[in-house]
Order: structure tokens, then sequence, then C-alpha cells
């Protein structure tokens, strides 16, 4: 009886701290700030009465092209922009580092280097970008010195296109790791198997490899774009007049200068919500795809 | 076929070749740029300098702030620990309701865009009483840190052999003396990484500490506000600083934790 | 398991329910004589302009005491960090005349002891605006004004702009910056002449105007290089040659002509806003006696002369020209004040800010 009891004890004491703060630090908030979008924002205060009016407010298409919801779309045109780039920059990698490269010591040594990105601070990444593609920054200097240009193209920086380059820029790494851990969880029989069938490497790819990495893929895409619908720092560096506010932006606004904690609440609950139904689906097409795996190696 | 086998190796090569310059050209540029002479960057480089690594070291609100994130991140990495492996070692254990919805809770914070826990943390502190500034970020960061550190060691306990705790507790070691004896051992290194990159992590997190620092600044938050301030160049050299900070942590923690992994998988 | 969530859960919430703020504050009595503060840190809410060196460090050493400021970069963004930090963590602020008002109005302000202001009875009644005096008390000391105004890189634009309309001029295109601010609808407000009649028909604008400000200045966003939020940032902007022209504050141009730029500026015929910046005591702020001294300090003779060589903005203590030489009275205007004065429609605040801001939001997300 003391050892069932002191092993209950044990159990929960380990988990206890780890509930209690995802609770109180996670969890909760979460669902206040669902509460907090209900509420009023009155002039000195918030006020604690229910209201609509902050969804209202966002769904709201009466000022025209700007309305919210608008910039809410718009962010999802970059931010699939952003997954589509990222996904097509990073599998050569990853599939090289895993398929391309015999040695382990290269393997190693290319491997880091595809995941330092990840650990460079995120600002000098982006503000990176503001001396290249900046009016007299490096890419103007270089096309005019290269006698390409004779005058600066404005053309490259404070608009979408920087905004889009710096978050593939930096989202890659993120999109590299789960890529490289499925493709590398391939087991390589099943690729001696298929060449012996016949397959050159191009059909290897397309019927076996492809197909199995794709967990990998689908997840490294939902990083690239549920951190680019959420990602406000860099289009307030590289944006220009109206490519600066993206959706998560005017979330910032609302707890900053414009001072409307409910609606900002509001707009965030969106994107939770969205992200939350993005999550599952693509967790139920991954599964889909583990799937063919255990197929895969039955036949 | 063997032509076209080395043609599509030369096309991967290239495109390799490519990504990787893509990666990190920007990067080089700023720590190349960082020894610049000119205050503006533009090509050709102007000179070269150490003058802007002085500036960066006078530069006491910059160097105030290099303090606090050290600080936070160093609190935060400890809080995560505590509860985390603890934490790791309970999902590994045993099995309880939600156990599953633990799992995918407690790396939300790492899913979401920062800016989203970021305000519900913020909204919340608010309605608690806890103002912006030190505490609210340390609490904010220790939360997602959690999110970095349970899984990982989760992980390696799962790679652990069952073997030797039975063995242990066969012999008649108690459940503190399995954990400090055996299992710690054996995961210490995942331990070790996980603190390593949770130490990185907080360093540079700037979504989430936005809106909870109020007036305490962070190395990153305080970068952010020097690109807009006007002629500080120093910006170059202090994130230079930190790359190199940043490359020598990823190849320390990779060749640790490398060795470990080799164990682990030998034991089974 | 389930019940100790459930009582983690009730927990939380009674924890959201029960809380309240702490609230800070509390006056000792104050001994006037005093004046060495022992390192004691005075925390400053301002403008970027408005804790340089030149007059920070001689207060500095005069009292003992250390300075640390934190800079704001518009009206709202004051409001927005003043609500995060309250007076414990500030206790000087500088809003312009767009904030002022409201600050009073919703408490968040100590009334100044002006019998300890030495300028107080200097600075001309004029500038002793309403706003910031309610029941008796004064909760603001005038500090510096100044204008917004067409500043430009004067190699590459020959001549000053005679109408504000001619920022649509598609020469501009993609060389124009603005401040991130409400105030750009002022300006349209300004143009249309709103303000003939009455000064603070600007800030009051009717649902038509403002829907034809939102329209008239989403147009503009194709000259728009990017709207610029400190000063700083705009300096920048000129300096890596981003932008020829930008509305913008005298300090910034002082900045740029001190890095070799040759800038020019200009007043359109329509007039320009500016804005009065008081200084202010945050309510519960734990350093009210150093704060007094301070506003003292930087509203003096000196202080305000300091303040306006740094800055080149205009002084509100006349007697501050005593400490200036004549290229620095001619850039601040001090001797045609009053008429320099008159000239400019000051912020006031804005009763309508919801519309205001989200005008401006959609100006900036208009496609």
């Amino acid at each position: 009886m003391r050892l069932h009891g002191s092993k209950d004890f044990m159990k929960y004491g380990i988990l206890a701290p780890v509930v209690i703060w995802l609770m109180l630090f996670l969890i909760i908030p979460y669902f206040n700030l669902l509460m907090y979008s209900f509420w009023k924002n009155g002039a000195f205060a918030v006020e604690h009465v229910f209201t609509l009016g902050n969804y209202t407010k966002f769904f709201s298409v009466k000022r025209g092209s700007s309305a919210p919801v608008w910039v809410l779309i718009d962010t999802f045109r970059i931010a699939l922009t952003v997954t589509v780039c990222a996904v097509v920059i990073s599998y050569p990698l990853a599939y090289f580092i895993n398929f391309g490269i015999k040695n382990a010591k290269f393997k190693k040594m290319f491997y880091m280097l595809a995941i330092i990105p990840l650990w460079i601070s995120y600002v000098m990444k982006a503000y990176s970008w503001t001396i290249i593609l900046g009016t007299h920054g490096l890419l103007n200097s270089f096309l005019m010195w290269a006698g390409i240009t004779d005058k600066p193209v404005g053309m490259f920086l404070y608009n979408d296109f920087s905004v889009v380059t710096a978050m593939v820029n930096i989202y890659v790494p993120f999109v590299l790791m789960p890529m490289y851990t499925s493709l590398e969880q391939i087991p390589k029989n099943l690729i001696d198997a298929s060449e012996d069938l016949g397959c050159n490497s191009v059909r290897t790819f397309f019927k076996v490899v492809f197909p199995l990495s794709l967990p990998g893929v689908i997840t490294g895409a939902t990083y690239a774009f549920t951190l680019s619908m959420g990602d406000f720092l860099a289009p307030q560096l590289l944006g220009g007049a109206t490519s600066s506010t993206k959706i998560a932006n005017i979330v910032q606004l609302q707890f900053g200068t414009s001072n409307n904690w409910p609606y900002g609440a509001a707009i965030g609950v969106v994107i939770l919500m969205l992200i939350l139904i993005l999550l599952a689906l693509t967790g139920k097409v991954e599964k889909h795809f583990s799937k063919l795996d255990i197929e895969g190696e039955k036949a | 076929m063997k032509e076209r086998n080395s043609f599509g190796k030369i096309i991967l090569i290239a495109a390799v070749i490519l990504v990787l310059l893509f990666l990190y050209f920007p990067v080089v540029i700023v720590a190349l740029y960082s020894f610049n002479k000119d205050s503006i960057n533009s090509f050709p480089m102007g000179g070269f300098t150490f003058h802007w690594y002085a500036v960066m070291v006078h530069n006491q609100p910059l160097t105030t702030s290099l303090v606090n994130s050290v600080e936070v991140a160093f609190i935060g990495t400890c809080i995560a620990i505590l509860i985390g492996v603890p934490g790791a070692l309970g999902m590994h254990k045993y099995n309880f309701p939600g156990k599953k919805a633990l799992e995918k809770v407690v790396i939300l914070p790492m899913m979401l865009p920062g800016i989203i826990t970021g305000i519900a943390i913020l909204t919340f502190l608010e309605m608690a009483g806890i103002m912006q500034g030190r505490l609210a970020v340390i609490l904010g960061h220790s939360t997602f840190l959690i999110g970095t550190v349970l899984p990982q060691v989760y992980t390696r306990l799962r790679q652990l052999d069952r073997n030797i705790e039975e063995a242990s507790q066969d012999l008649g070691a108690s459940g503190f003396q399995t954990f400090f004896y055996v299992i710690l051992p054996n995961i210490k290194t995942a331990v070790f990484g996980a603190a390593l990159l949770s130490f990185s992590l907080s360093l540079d997190e700037i979504p989430v500490t936005y809106f909870l620092n109020g007036v305490f600044t962070t190395l990153p938050i305080r970068i952010l506000a020097m690109t807009r301030n006007g002629f500080t160049p120093e910006i170059n050299a202090i994130c230079t600083l930190i790359l190199l900070l940043s490359v020598f942590a990823v190849i320390f923690s990779n060749s640790i934790s490398k060795k470990d992994e080799v164990y682990a998988k030998n034991t089974h | 398991m389930k019940k100790i969530i459930l009582g983690i859960l009730s927990a939380g919430i009674l924890l959201l329910g029960g809380c309240s703020r702490k609230k800070s504050g509390g006056t000792a009595a104050i001994d006037w004589n005093k004046t060495d503060f022992k390192g004691e840190q005075l925390n400053l809410l301002t403008w970027e302009q408005y804790a340089d060196k030149s007059f920070v460090e001689p207060f500095e050493q005069k009292y003992n005491c250390k300075i640390n400021a934190t800079f704001f970069a518009s009206g709202d963004d004051l409001l927005a960090k003043l609500k995060a930090g309250g007076g414990s963590t500030y206790d000087i602020i500088s809003p312009s005349g767009d904030m002022a008002g409201y600050l009073v109005d919703a408490g968040m302000l100590e009334p100044v002891d002006v019998s300890h202001i030495s300028a107080w009875n200097d600075i001309p009644d004029t500038f002793k605006r309403s706003d910031v005096q309610k029941d008796g008390s004064v909760y603001g000391v005038p500090y510096l004004w100044g204008p917004d105004y067409v500043m430009y890189n004067a190699d590459v634009i020959k001549k000053p702009l005679e109408s504000w309309n001619e920022l649509w001029d598609p020469q501009y295109k993609e060389r124009l910056a603005l401040h991130d601010d409400i105030s750009n609808i002022y300006m349209i407000g300004k143009m249309l002449g709103r303000d003939a009649a009455d000064e603070q028909a600007l800030y009051n604008m009717s649902d038509a105007d403002l829907a034809y400000a939102k329209d008239k200045l989403s147009t503009l966003n194709k000259s728009i290089r990017k709207y610029w939020s400190t000063g700083g940032e705009l300096e920048n902007l000129f300096m890596n040659k981003e932008i020829d022209i930008a509305v913008g504050w005298p300090s910034t141009l002082k900045n740029l002509q001190d890095q070799g730029m040759n800038m020019g500026w200009c007043v359109p015929k329509e007039g320009c806003t500016g804005w009065f910046d008081r200084l202010m005591i945050v309510k519960g702020s734990k350093h009210i006696q150093l704060a007094t001294l301070w506003i003292d300090w930087c509203t003096s003779a000196q202080g305000e002369a300091l303040g306006s060589i740094a800055t080149t903005f205009s002084v509100s203590n006349p007697k501050a020209a005593d400490y200036m030489n004549d290229d620095q009275k001619k850039v601040a205007m001090v001797s045609g004040m009053d008429q320099f004065f008159k000239t400019i429609n000051f912020w006031s605040y804005v009763k309508n800010r919801e519309a205001y801001n989200e005008i401006w939001t959609d100006v900036k997300t208009a496609k």
C-alpha cells in the first residue's frame, strides 16, 4: 500500500510542474485571449462587457480594399509564396546531403552548413537585405559597377519582393530540418530495391523517394506558412508604403499605437483558429502519407 | 543512362551551391561590412577598420541589453530544464489521460507565430497584475523554452534501452537512485543540447519579447531599434559577434550529441 | 488528474478576477534646497530629440543623478508605452498637443508645482495652452515647438514646393517619405482649407472629409518609399539616398546637414501643422521632486537654449535668446517667434481618434 501511494506521488509529483506551468502560462492565456476578444475598448480602459463588435469590425467589407479581411487574404498570398519558394529551395539541399554524399565526414559537414542558418539571428538576416537591396546598396552598386544598369533600381527594396525574399531566407532552415529528417529515415534498401528492379534514379526519386519524403515536406511547409503568416518584423523592416502592413502588423498596431487590445485579440484569435485548422489538416495529410511508408514496406 | 545521371548530378550540385549561397550571402555581407570604413554600405567597400567593434563595446544601451538577454536566457533555460526534464520523465514512464494532448500543447508556442503567444501571455499577465517588464519576459520565455526541452529529452528517453532501467530496479535501486545514477547520465547530452538550444533561442527571441518587455530591453529588441535609429554601423559588428557565437554553439552541441546518439543506437 | 486540472483552471480564473494593479506613488515632504540626489535615476519618456547630452549631462552633474531616456515615435506610441509602464517606470513625459489633453482627462499626470519652475513667468501666456490646465492645476509646462514641414535633398530638388499638392507630382515617385502618424490626415484637412475659420476643425474632421483624406492619401502611396516612424529612420532614408523629399521635423534636417548633406526646406502656401511639446510628470512617479527640477532646468533660459541648439526647434522661453548666437537664433526663428507661431496650426487632441487611426491603417493597406 505504501509503495502504491509513493508511486502515485512520484507520478503526480514530476508531472505536476509542467502541467501547472502550461496551464497557467499557456492554456489559460489562450482562452483568456478568446475572452478578451469579446470585450469592448472604452475611452480610457478596456470594458469587460460582451460585444461581437471586434469580430464584425474585422469581417466587415465596408472599408473596400483596405478591409482587414483583405489584408488577411493578402498575407495568405505572401505566406503561400514564401512557403512554395522555401520548399523548392530546401529540397535539393536536403536531398543532396542525404543521397548525394557518400563520405560520412562530408555529410556531417554539409549537415552543419545547412543547420547553422537556423541559429543565426533573425534581425541580422532581415537587416542584411536592406544592405543588399537598397538604392545604394550592394546589388545596385554592383549592377552599376558592372555596367548592367546606369541608375539605381528602387524596385528591389521596400515592397513585397524584399519582404518575401527576406522571409524565404529566414524560413528555409525551418523547412529544411523536417525535410532532411524525413529523407534520412528512408531505408536505403528501398532505393536499392527500386534500382534493382530497373528504375533509373529519376524514376526512383518520383516513385520512391519523393512520396516517402512527403511527411517532412508537409511539416516544413506548415512551419514556413504559419511562421510567415504571423511575421510582423520582416514587413516592418523591409516593406514599403503598402507592403509593410500585413495581418500581424495590424495586430501589432492594436497593442501599440492604435490602442485597441480587444480588437487585436480578436484578430489574434482569427489567426490562431486558422493556424490550428491548418495544423489539424496537415496532421491528417501527414498521417496518410506515413501510411504509404508502411504499405511500401509491405510490398 | 549514365550520362543522364551525371547531368542530373551536375544540376543538383549547381542547385545546392546556389541554395547555400542564398542562405549565407546576406550573413557574410553583414560580417564583411562590419569592417567597412564607410558608414554607408555600398559596393565596393570603403576600407577596412575595427572601429565599429570599439563603438559597439561603448554603446551602453547595447551592452545593457546584452546583459538583460543573457539573464533572461539563463533563468528561462533553468526553469525550462527544471520543469521540462521531470515532465519528459513523467511522460516516458507513465500513461495518463491527456498525455497526447500534453504532447501537442507543449510544442504549441513553437508551432504558432510568436505574436499569438505574445499577446495571449500579455493580456493574461495584465489581468493578473503583472506589468510588462523583466518578470513578464522571463515567464514568456520559460513557457516556450519548455517546448524545446521537453520534446528533446522525451525523444532521447524513448531511445534509451528499457532494460537498463529495469535492471537497475531489479538490483534494488529506488526511483530516485535509478534516475540520478542510471537515466540522467544517459540523457545528459540531450539535456545539455536542449539547454544550449534553449539558451540561443531565448537570446534571439523577438516576437514574444516584443509584447512583454515594456522598457526592459533585450539584445535583439535593441538591435531592432538600432536599425531605425540612424547611423549605427556598429549593428554589423554586434550581429557578426552573435553569428560567431551561434556557429560555435552549433558545432559544439552537435559534436557532443552525436557521440551520445551513437551510444544509444549501439545499446539497442 | 482531471480534478487537478479543474482545480488549477478555477484557481487561475479566481486569480484573474481578484488581482489588481499595484498602486505606486506617495509623496514625502519635499526639501527644495536639496541638490544631492545620490545617484537617483530619473526616467524620461520623450521624443528622441529631448535627451541630448548637452543638457542632460549638466543636470546629472548638478544634482548627482542619472537620466534614463526611452523614446517614443508618435503620440499614440507614447500612450501605449505609458500605459505599459506607468509611474513606476517613467517620471517625465514630453507629449505634443495631440496627446496632452487626453492625458490630463485620463488622470495620468501629476500636477506641476509651477512655483518651482523659475521660467514660468517668462513664458508668454499664448504658449500656456488651456488643454493642460484643469481645476486650477497646471499639468504641463511649455517646452519646445516646431512645424511639420517639407524637407528635401537640395542637390536633387532644385526649388521649394509651393503647394502641398505638389507632393503628388509623379517626379517624386518612390522618393517620398511621410511620418507614420495620423498627422498626415491633418495635412489633407489643411489642403481643403478646413481650418480657415476654426483651427480645431482639423482634429474634428467630418466622415466625408475623412473618407476624402483616405482616398487622397492612398493615391500618394505610389510616391511613398517608406513611412518613417523615428527621426533616425528618416535620416537613414535620406543618407542612404532612398528618398529625396519628406515631411518631417527641423531636427532631422539639422542632423542631415551636420552629416554634410545639402538640404532645403519649405512651408507650402496652405501653411503647415506643428506641435507644441509640454513637459509633464507621470502620475505615481517616484521622483516628483527631481522631475520638477528637470522641468525647471529644461525650461530655463540656458536649458531651452541648449535644447534648441541641439534640435533647432523653437523655444518657449524668450530669454533663451541670451544663450544663443545669431545663427542659432535664426535657425530657431527666435526673432520672428510670434509670427512663426501664428502660422502653425498646432496638433490638438482628436476625440475621434479611433476613426483617424482606422483611416490611417486603411491608407497603409490600400491596394
